[in-house]
C-alpha cells in the first residue's frame, strides 16, 4: 500500500431510508428513491468519524428510499438505483445503520448484496434480530448495532473502522474483532497450541466456572410446532419423501451423491414394490449394497402397499428424493419448502420421511 | 426437511438411523430405524437372498 493511495480522498455513497433521509416517518415510507448530493443525516456523522480515524473521505451522494417502497418494488429499485450509485464511482458504499427496523434492514442488505459482485465494497449495520441479518449475512459484511438509534455513534464508529479497512484493502479480522456478524466462512490457520491442549484448557475453565469461548458454536435450530396427529388413517393421503437417495435406475436427474443441489419427483403409481432393475441409491454417504439389492429398505413402498389395504389410507402417487449426504441446511430447507407446497396443493395430509 | 414440511402444515414422521441428529435439528416425530444402509429392512430376514 503506497502512501499516495493511503492518503487519497475516497468517495462514499450512503443509502438511507426516508426517516434518516430527512423526509419523514412511517407516513412517508412509500416515497420513491431519490438522490441528495453530499451527506444527509447520519452521513455527517460518518464523515466526522472517518476524519477522526484519519481517513480522507467525502460522502458524494446519499440515496434515499422509503422502506415500504423498497419492500414493494425491490427489483425495480435495485435495477434503477444501483447504476445511479455506480455513476458516482464510489470506493465504498455504506447503508444504514438499520438497527432493528426490519424493512430498512432488508433494504440495506439488498443494496449491499447487489454492489459487492460489482467490486464495490458495501457494508451495513443492524441489530441481531433484524430479519435482514439472516437474509444477507452470508453475502454482506454486517456490523452489529444496538436495536435503536441510541446506538448510532457506536455503530457508525465500527462501520467507519471496517470501512477504512475495506477502502485500503487491509485484512478483515475475525467477526468478533471487527464487531460484525459471522458470515459462515471458515478459514484454516495454524494455531500455536494443538487442539488437545486448547480443549483441556477450555474444559478446566468450564469446570472452574470461568469464562471460556468456544471455537465453533453449535448452530441454532428453531423449533416447529407439531401438527396434530392424524386420528384416523382412513381416506388420508400419505406421501413418501426420502433423503436416502432412492432414484429410478440411472439417476435421471443426476442428483449428486454428496452435497445435493437438487431433488427429484418420481412416480409410484402402479408400483407394488421397488426392484433392483427399476430403482437404485444415488447416495454417496453409506454402503449402497443393501439399498440396491432391495430399494424398499430405504423407500418402503412394498410395506406401504400392504398397509394401504389394511388401514385404508392412500399412498400419494409421487415420491420425492434427494441425497442427505453433506447437503447444506439451506438447500434442504429450500427443497422441503418446494416439496411441501406441492404436497399441500395435492391434498397430502401426512408424510413419512426416511433417512439413512 | 421434516421440519420445513411440518412448518407448512403437514405432520411428518421422520424414520432415521441417527436419531440424535434428527432431535438436534428439531424433528417432532422420530421413528428409530434398523441401520444406516437399510433403515427399513432387516437384512438378516431376507430369506437368504442377501
Amino acid at each position: 500500500m503506497t502512501e499516495a493511495s493511503r492518503n487519497r480522498k475516497y468517495r462514499i455513497v450512503h443509502y438511507v431510508n426516508q426517516f434518516f433521509g430527512g423526509v419523514g416517518g412511517e407516513e412517508k415510507a412509500d416515497i420513491e428513491p431519490f438522490t441528495i448530493k453530499g451527506p444527509q443525516g447520519p452521513g455527517r456523522l460518518f464523515e466526522k468519524m472517518f476524519r477522526e480515524e484519519n481517513a480522507d473521505v467525502e460522502i458524494v451522494a446519499t440515496v434515499v428510499c422509503g422502506d415500504s417502497y423498497f419492500a414493494d418494488h425491490q427489483e425495480n429499485v435495485l435495477r434503477e438505483q444501483i447504476p445511479v450509485i455506480r455513476g458516482y464511482d464510489p470506493d465504498l458504499v455504506v447503508a444504514g445503520p438499520a438497527f432493528n427496523a426490519g424493512r430498512y434492514g432488508m433494504a440495506c442488505g439488498a443494496v449491499c448484496q447487489a454492489l459487492e459482485p460489482m467490486g464495490i465494497p458495501a457494508i451495513t449495520a443492524m441489530y441481531k434480530e433484524n430479519p435482514g441479518l439472516d437474509q444477507y449475512r452470508k453475502a454482506v459484511l454486517i456490523v452489529e448495532s444496538a436495536n435503536n438509534v441510541s446506538g448510532m455513534e457506536d455503530a457508525v464508529r465500527k462501520m467507519v473502522r471496517l470501512g477504512i479497512k475495506r477502502l485500503r484493502g487491509e485484512k478483515i479480522e475475525s467477526p468478533k474483532a471487527e464487531g460484525c456478524f459471522e458470515q459462515g466462512i471458515r478459514q484454516n490457520y495454524f494455531h500455536e497450541e494443538p487442539a488437545y491442549l486448547r480443549a483441556i484448557d477450555m474444559l478446566l475453565r468450564k469446570i472452574n466456572g470461568e469464562t471460556f469461548e468456544t471455537e465453533y458454536s453449535i448452530p441454532f435450530f428453531d423449533r416447529v410446532e407439531p401438527r396434530p396427529a392424524l386420528a384416523d388413517l382412513k381416506g388420508v393421503t400419505i406421501a413418501l419423501v426420502t433423503s436416502g437417495g432412492i432414484v429410478p435406475t440411472g439417476n435421471p436427474d443426476h442428483i449428486e451423491s454428496s452435497s445435493a443441489s437438487k431433488y427429484g419427483k418420481y412416480p409410484l403409481e402402479g408400483l407394488e414394490t421397488l426392484e433392483t432393475k427399476t430403482h437404485q441409491s444415488a447416495h454417496g454417504g453409506y454402503d449402497n449394497t443393501y439399498a440396491n439389492e432391495d430399494p424398499n429398505r430405504v423407500l418402503p413402498i412394498d410395506m406401504m402397499r400392504k398397509l394401504e389395504k389394511a388401514l385404508g389410507f392412500k399412498v400419494h402417487p409421487w415420491y420425492y428424493a434427494t441425497v442427505g449426504n453433506g447437503t447444506s441446511v439451506d438447500n434442504a430447507q429450500k427443497f422441503a419448502k418446494e416439496i411441501a407446497a406441492e404436497l399441500t396443493r395435492d391434498g397430502v395430509q401426512a408424510v413419512i420421511l426416511t433417512s439413512t | 426437511m421434516a421440519k420445513e414440511i411440518e412448518r407448512a402444515g403437514i405432520p411428518v414422521a421422520h424414520v432415521c438411523s441417527i436419531i440424535t441428529i434428527s432431535q438436534t435439528v428439531g424433528a417432532n416425530r422420530i421413528v428409530p430405524s434398523i441401520a444406516i444402509p437399510h433403515p427399513l429392512g432387516n437384512r438378516k430376514n431376507c430369506g437368504g437372498t442377501c
